[in-house]
């Protein structure tokens, strides 16, 4: 373990008359230049935000003229004893759990193929980004039409060729797997480009020290390349773990959350909620559930990585400012 | 260990770039070899294709009279020595030390005698459990080392492995080095663009330029028998001065023309006068004297007028920078003179310390007849100077 580093300082001395105007000033001049966009900032996001968490606490119905009401934790209540919160939550953990290490397989084979390329590589590595430069919902209903099992040119192709193609979207059974595909088709090429930049940053005298050492393409790989990308697997799966939470308007467009619920994950259940009941204090208490969720789970995953980093030596000692008198 | 033969070698780039032309030359076992050049040179170039991460476009490469250009470094079983940073900055030194025995399947028990081994040898055993970036660069370089006599090589290949370190600590691993390869007898090559570290390393050298072999042979060879100009000027602890003397003439005394300065010529020079009375002559700074203006007695030797450009103290040894006409001059003297800087001197260079070349050719005609040899102080001032 490395021992703490004490850096001493000696504190500040005695401010003039001076100093104490010059420094009224500046803040003045740091006010006027932040103000604005702390105004924007507070009325887009800050307000919003401490509404929908006054909103969790209440019986807020926009459609039904009843007075809102304080219920407390009711609206949280409500939510941990229902069944289909429980069904979305478990659903939209499968889908991260799938689609996002599948997604950083596939990118990883791409990036290594992109990066094994002598000419081409900006070229095709701009083609591959088309698919996360779409809207989501354009993706929806390009995806929509491909899939469609009577009219859709991938059900036709399938049937040409003598299979019994499943109803994809419409399908309870395949529902759930085509909007990870579409997860997969649309935002593989973000993990490929986060992976295709950590490969680019391994020097070539790397590569060419394991040549030297007998090490082949696999093991070179396995024991060189994949721990050294370590840090860019985890940017792009804490990236694409947040993102997949927020997964909606595929499903919107592909499934509207069905058949039955089978594709009805938190971010469609809270839709549902609130734009489709008008349940709004359900709906902000999800919300809220839904960001707590995310915050302790993502700051896991950091913590774990950073554990392992600890474990192997790679951290730089904890530095320590002690402040001295003059 | 290994013999090593280059036939013929040439590597072209896209048809274009010729990087190494025709090179040929034989490397002996146990060897400490030197490839010696400025940059662009091509020394890079050969050692790559010896270890095999480049494929030479024509010529043969034999080791043990066995052909090798169609096998890859680890079938040569050659180890290599990168300029910096090639440790794998995920693993500790133990583990990159151990990798290339680990991925030849040696039994750890094995494995980690060995590491152990040669941590010894190379005094890295306290620094073993550290990763690259917790080691400075001249520990990072021991590693590096070490990674690659673990797996007792047949051959092995050093670019500029100590290039980047700091003075004195390039000084002591170019002593370690030294004795580690006489200990061990493992054939090497290093690249370097550093002649004191070719001179004080290697057993021999080959000297190349713009791809061209330009001499293999013994550092001593090479300093005292260049074969033309340009090994003359590169190789050495200070550049060779040279004068290409023009218009000489036999009149009342024999003299000629440098930088636009008459020059006193020795008798020496009659048969080296080319026919359109043209002379190249080279001195080494130890063979050349500055003295006041109009002190009188010097010996035998070629004399000119200047004035001192610049002179530094070496702490030994005095080297003085004089300005003759367009061109310049550069000298050894004792380190108590004392010279100002635009001071009229003489210049006199001793007969015996004089090498000809060939005007035309640049190659060389004649050698000094009495070897500058400086001393031992002289050559540690230089070497610290560089």
């Amino acid at each position: 373990m490395a021992s703490p580093v004490t850096i001493r300082v000696s504190s500040r001395p005695k401010d003039s008359a001076a100093t104490v105007r010059h420094n009224r000033a500046e803040r003045r001049a740091t006010l006027m230049l932040l103000g604005p966009a702390l105004t924007f900032l507070g009325l887009l996001s800050i307000w919003p935000f401490a509404y929908l968490l006054y909103a969790s606490f209440t019986s807020y119905q926009l459609a039904i003229p009843i007075p809102t009401e304080w219920v407390g934790l009711g609206n949280f209540r409500r939510i941990f004893a229902s069944s289909r919160f429980w069904s979305s939550l478990s659903i939209t953990l499968i889908f991260a759990l799938v689609a996002v290490p599948l997604q950083i397989a596939l990118g990883m084979g791409l990036a290594l193929l992109l990066n094994g390329l002598s000419r081409g590589r900006e070229i095709y590595a701009s083609l591959f980004l088309i698919p996360m430069m779409l809207a989501p919902i354009v993706v929806g209903f390009a995806w929509n039409l491909f899939l469609n099992p009577i009219y859709g040119p991938l059900n036709a192709l399938l049937r040409g060729m003598g299979f019994q193609p499943p109803a994809w979207a419409q399908s309870p059974d395949w529902a759930l797997p085509t909007i990870v595909l579409v997860d997969i088709w649309q935002w593989t090429p973000f993990v490929m480009v986060v992976l295709l930049a950590g490969l680019r940053s391994i020097p070539n005298r790397i590569f060419e020290a394991a040549r030297v050492d007998g090490s082949n393409r696999w093991q070179t790989f396995v024991h060189i390349v994949l721990p050294m990308l370590i840090p860019y697997m985890t940017v792009a799966f804490v990236l694409r773990f947040i993102d997949s939470f927020k997964v909606f308007d595929v499903v919107y467009i592909l499934t509207k959350g069905g058949p039955g619920t089978s594709t009805q994950n938190l971010a469609y259940y809270t839709y549902d909620m609130g734009f489709g009941r008008f349940d709004f204090g359900l709906a902000g208490a999800l919300s809220i559930v839904q960001l707590v969720l995310l915050t302790v789970g993502t700051m896991s995953i950091l913590a774990m990585v950073r554990r392992r980093g600890r474990a192997t030596g790679s951290e730089l000692p904890p530095v320590k400012i002690e402040r001295v008198a003059a | 260990m290994a013999s090593v033969t280059l036939t013929n070698l040439v590597k072209s780039y896209g048809g274009v770039v010729h990087a190494v032309r025709d090179v040929s030359f034989a490397i002996e076992d146990g060897e400490f070899f030197g490839l010696l050049g400025p940059s662009g040179s091509g020394k890079t170039s050969v050692l790559r294709m010896l270890a095999g991460l480049e494929q030479p476009t024509s010529g043969s490469i034999l080791f043990d009279g066995v052909p090798v250009e169609d096998k890859t470094p680890q079938q040569r079983n050659i180890a290599m020595v990168f300029e910096q940073n090639a440790l794998y900055p995920h693993m500790t030194a133990r583990q990159n030390i151990s990798y290339p025995l680990k991925i030849a399947g040696m039994p750890k028990p094995q494995i980690a005698a060995a590491v152990e081994d040669v941590a010894q040898m190379l005094n890295i055993a306290h620094l073993i459990d550290r990763r690259a970036s917790q080691m400075s660069g001249g520990q990072q370089q021991r590693v590096a080392i070490a990674r690659a006599l673990v797996r007792r090589p047949n051959l092995l290949c050093l670019d500029e492995p100590i290039a980047h370190l700091d003075t004195l600590l390039r000084a002591r691993l170019r002593g370690e080095l030294k004795r580690l390869q006489r200990s061990l007898g493992t054939t090497s090559v290093i690249v370097t663009h550093d002649p004191i570290e070719a001179m004080t390393m290697t057993d021999r050298l080959a000297l190349m330029r713009e791809g061209q072999l330009q001499q293999v042979g013994t550092p001593d060879e090479i300093h005292n028998k260049p074969v033309n100009a340009f090994v003359a000027q590169f190789f050495g602890l200070h550049s060779m001065n040279l004068f290409p003397i023009d218009h000489v003439s036999d009149g009342a005394a024999l003299s000629g023309q440098f930088g636009g300065e008459t020059v006193t010529l020795p008798a020496i020079v009659r048969d080296m006068i080319s026919r359109d009375a043209r002379l190249l002559v080279g001195a080494r700074p130890s063979g050349v004297d500055v003295r006041r203006a109009g002190a009188g007695d010097a010996p035998e030797g070629m004399r000119v007028s200047g004035k001192v450009y610049v002179s530094e103290q070496l702490g030994d040894a005095l080297l003085v920078t004089v300005q003759i006409g367009s061109g310049t001059v550069q000298a050894l003297v004792p380190h108590d003179r004392d010279f100002a800087i635009d001071e009229p001197v003489d210049v006199v260079i001793d007969a015996n310390a004089m090498f000809f070349f060939d005007p035309d050719t640049q190659e060389t005609r004649r050698f000094a007849s009495r070897l500058a040899v400086p001393t031992a102080a002289l050559v540690q001032a230089a070497a610290l100077s560089v």
